[in-house]
């Protein structure tokens, strides 16, 4: 593994058994800070649970998880959201009861300073807070050309836009390290185009390093400066996308023959 | 990126501005309806809804830890029950005046509601629907376990709260105003609460607890706080109700296992998730079954059960979710035929 400098993200060794299967199995790499970096594989490799383990869903059976030099292996999921850590799901995590809006203000739930009492009191600052947290949401939600539908609810929207909603919640958490899970399903080739042009975006605006799961090889290559390929919950290669998507190995278990 | 949309957005916006403004004339004037009901009805009739704002406190807590948050808990009467013998035993043996008890009446539920969610809110599922199950079942048994202080089944009176002189205001008019300046106050404070961080905390919960932890909520905790906060509104019920009626003994229905499921369905009648419908709900629940008694006791009943049976089926969202969607649906309807009959005017020549 090539060393990267100043890691947002490091993944030591980790493995994972769930109920005596192996699904992740001494895994190794790091995201640097600005980069994108892309996992793929074939479905089961375990790109997911990678994830679940690095936001706290899961707790790795072996290895160390550190964000920005700090070890969060023992830390719950919340408490990894305060270290930086924000992300996609594959199948949508919004909440359906809240508007577009509110979905993307809980987003920054860590960075409110209002608790119970003020917020009961509705202490001018907190009243303050809040206000200017909205206007905070509705400009990130324009940055994602989803302004026009800010008061609407979210299971009103196609499956495409619910998805941008989820990348919203996670940029109004200000994080470090961006996880996105297939970010570009369901999204005709046009979109996706204009999906790695936002992302590209708001990698610069927000000052991001982003961790992708994508099955979109166009959309990898197009967007990431390091990709990591895994299959059954082993890293079988990692480096530049032009190595990796020439590597016999990942043309054998992934991409299938070139055509 | 572009996405369809069906109507343009400045109909909606209109129409929230509309209902926001509507929702707040019906609230004042539902306030002021009830601050005139004392001077207008009968006092039987007066006690009556007096329960009615009483009952409505644990049900409002409820709606807050169940209805927002998505934690089922059968023992609010528990809560309730512990602010009411607080303030009964208090104001009996103790010689306290029934507002000095409130702080404590208050306290008590609260430090109980936090201790009880401790071990149970921290396990995912039904352990504390079960655990507060129990406890409701068990209640009535602390009682009469300590009759000498509790008075057991035989009750425990206490003076109820006297209006100071210079008011003119007769008791049973008292106490339905301070309840429901109490109601009031408490109403304020939990929507201040749902309406911000923490409200949408507890929503995003309810929805999917993964994604709210990934988003930085800490589950357990919010449950317990919200767990004390709703024992607390419990607690003040029990306080004030303690106070109106002057007797409590471990048969009074709202400390069993029979009141724990009344303001369970009091917030569902009324709506859970809704800032005014365990109000709604607890009117219902206690204004409806004297009314119908008053034409046949065992229609009462009856009529009762088939109600809850048609709210939970044909409005999932309950009496006030219903209007609700009824009252968008009509100002969306309006406005935007406000907007067509604008475009078409702007069109002539």
């Amino acid at each position: 593994m090539d060393p990267v400098m100043d890691p947002v993200l490091e993944v030591q060794g980790v493995s994972l058994s769930l109920g005596g299967l192996t699904i992740l199995d001494d895994l190794s790499f790091a995201v640097g800070r600005g980069e994108v970096c892309a996992l793929i594989g074939p479905n089961g490799a375990g790109k997911t649970s990678l994830f679940n383990c690095v936001s706290g869903v899961y707790r790795p059976s072996a290895g160390r998880i550190s964000i920005a030099g700090h070890d969060v292996t023992g830390l719950k999921p919340h408490e990894r959201a305060r270290r930086g850590v924000a992300r996609t799901f594959q199948n949508l995590g919004l909440f359906p009861s809240l508007s577009v809006r509110a979905n993307a203000m809980a987003g920054a739930h860590t960075r409110l300073h209002a608790r119970l009492l003020p917020e009961m009191l509705a202490a001018p600052w907190a009243r303050a807070e809040e206000r200017a947290l909205q206007e905070e949401a509705d400009l990130v939600l324009d940055a994602l050309d989803l302004g026009a539908v800010a008061d609407t609810a979210v299971t009103a929207l196609p499956f495409g836009t619910q998805k941008r909603v989820e990348i919203a919640r996670a940029l109004m958490a200000r994080p470090a390290l961006l996880m996105l899970d297939e970010p570009a399903n369901g999204l005709s080739d046009g979109e996706v185009d204009e999906l790695a042009h936002v992302v590209r975006g708001i990698r610069d605006r927000y000052d991001l390093s982003i961790l992708l799961v994508e099955h979109h090889i166009g959309f990898v290559t197009g967007l990431s400066q390091h990709v990591v390929v895994m299959d059954v919950g082993r890293q079988i290669a990692a480096g530049t996308p032009a190595a990796v998507t020439t590597d016999p190995n990942v043309v054998r278990a992934y991409l299938g023959d070139p055509l | 990126m572009t996405m369809p949309l069906s109507a343009p957005a400045v109909a909606p916006v209109v129409a929230a501005r509309t209902r926001v403004r509507i929702g707040y004339l019906l609230v004042l004037a539902a306030i002021l309806a009830a601050a005139v009901v004392p001077f207008l009805a009968p006092p039987y009739v007066v006690q009556n809804y007096t329960r009615v704002l009483i009952v409505a406190l644990p049900t409002v807590g409820l709606n807050l830890l169940t209805g927002y948050g998505g934690v089922i808990s059968l023992g609010q009467s528990v809560f309730f029950g512990l602010g009411a013998y607080v303030t009964a035993i208090l104001v009996a043996d103790h010689g306290w005046a029934w507002w000095q008890t409130l702080p404590l009446a208050v306290a008590l539920p609260l430090a109980a509601g936090v201790l009880i969610g401790i071990p149970s809110l921290r396990i995912r599922g039904v352990y504390f629907a079960i655990v507060t199950l129990v406890l409701a079942a068990w209640f009535p048994n602390v009682i009469q376990r300590f009759n000498e202080t509790t008075g057991g089944n035989q009750g425990k009176s206490l003076t109820v709260m006297q209006a100071p002189g210079w008011l003119g205001l007769a008791q049973d008019q008292y106490g339905y105003l301070v309840s429901l300046c109490f109601l009031l106050l408490v109403l304020l404070l939990l929507r201040n609460l749902a309406r911000g961080r923490t409200g949408r905390a507890l929503t995003a919960m309810r929805d999917n607890e993964v994604a709210a932890a990934t988003q930085g909520v800490d589950v357990a905790r919010t449950k317990i706080y919200v767990s004390g906060l709703s024992a607390a509104a419990a607690g003040l019920g029990g306080c004030l109700y303690a106070a109106t009626q002057g007797i409590v003994s471990s048969e009074t229905a709202y400390f069993t296992v029979v009141g724990a499921i009344e303001f369970l369905a009091a917030m569902v009648i009324g709506g859970a998730g809704t800032v005014l419908g365990p109000i709604v709900g607890a009117l219902v629940t206690e204004r409806l079954p004297v009314l119908l008694s008053d034409v046949d006791p065992q229609l009462a009943v009856a009529a009762y059960g088939v109600l809850l049976i048609v709210v939970v089926r044909v409005m999932p969202a309950g009496l006030v979710g219903f209007a609700t969607t009824l009252a968008r649906r009509l100002t969306a309807r309006v406005t935007q035929h406000h907007t067509t009959v604008n475009a078409r005017n702007e069109g002539k020549p």
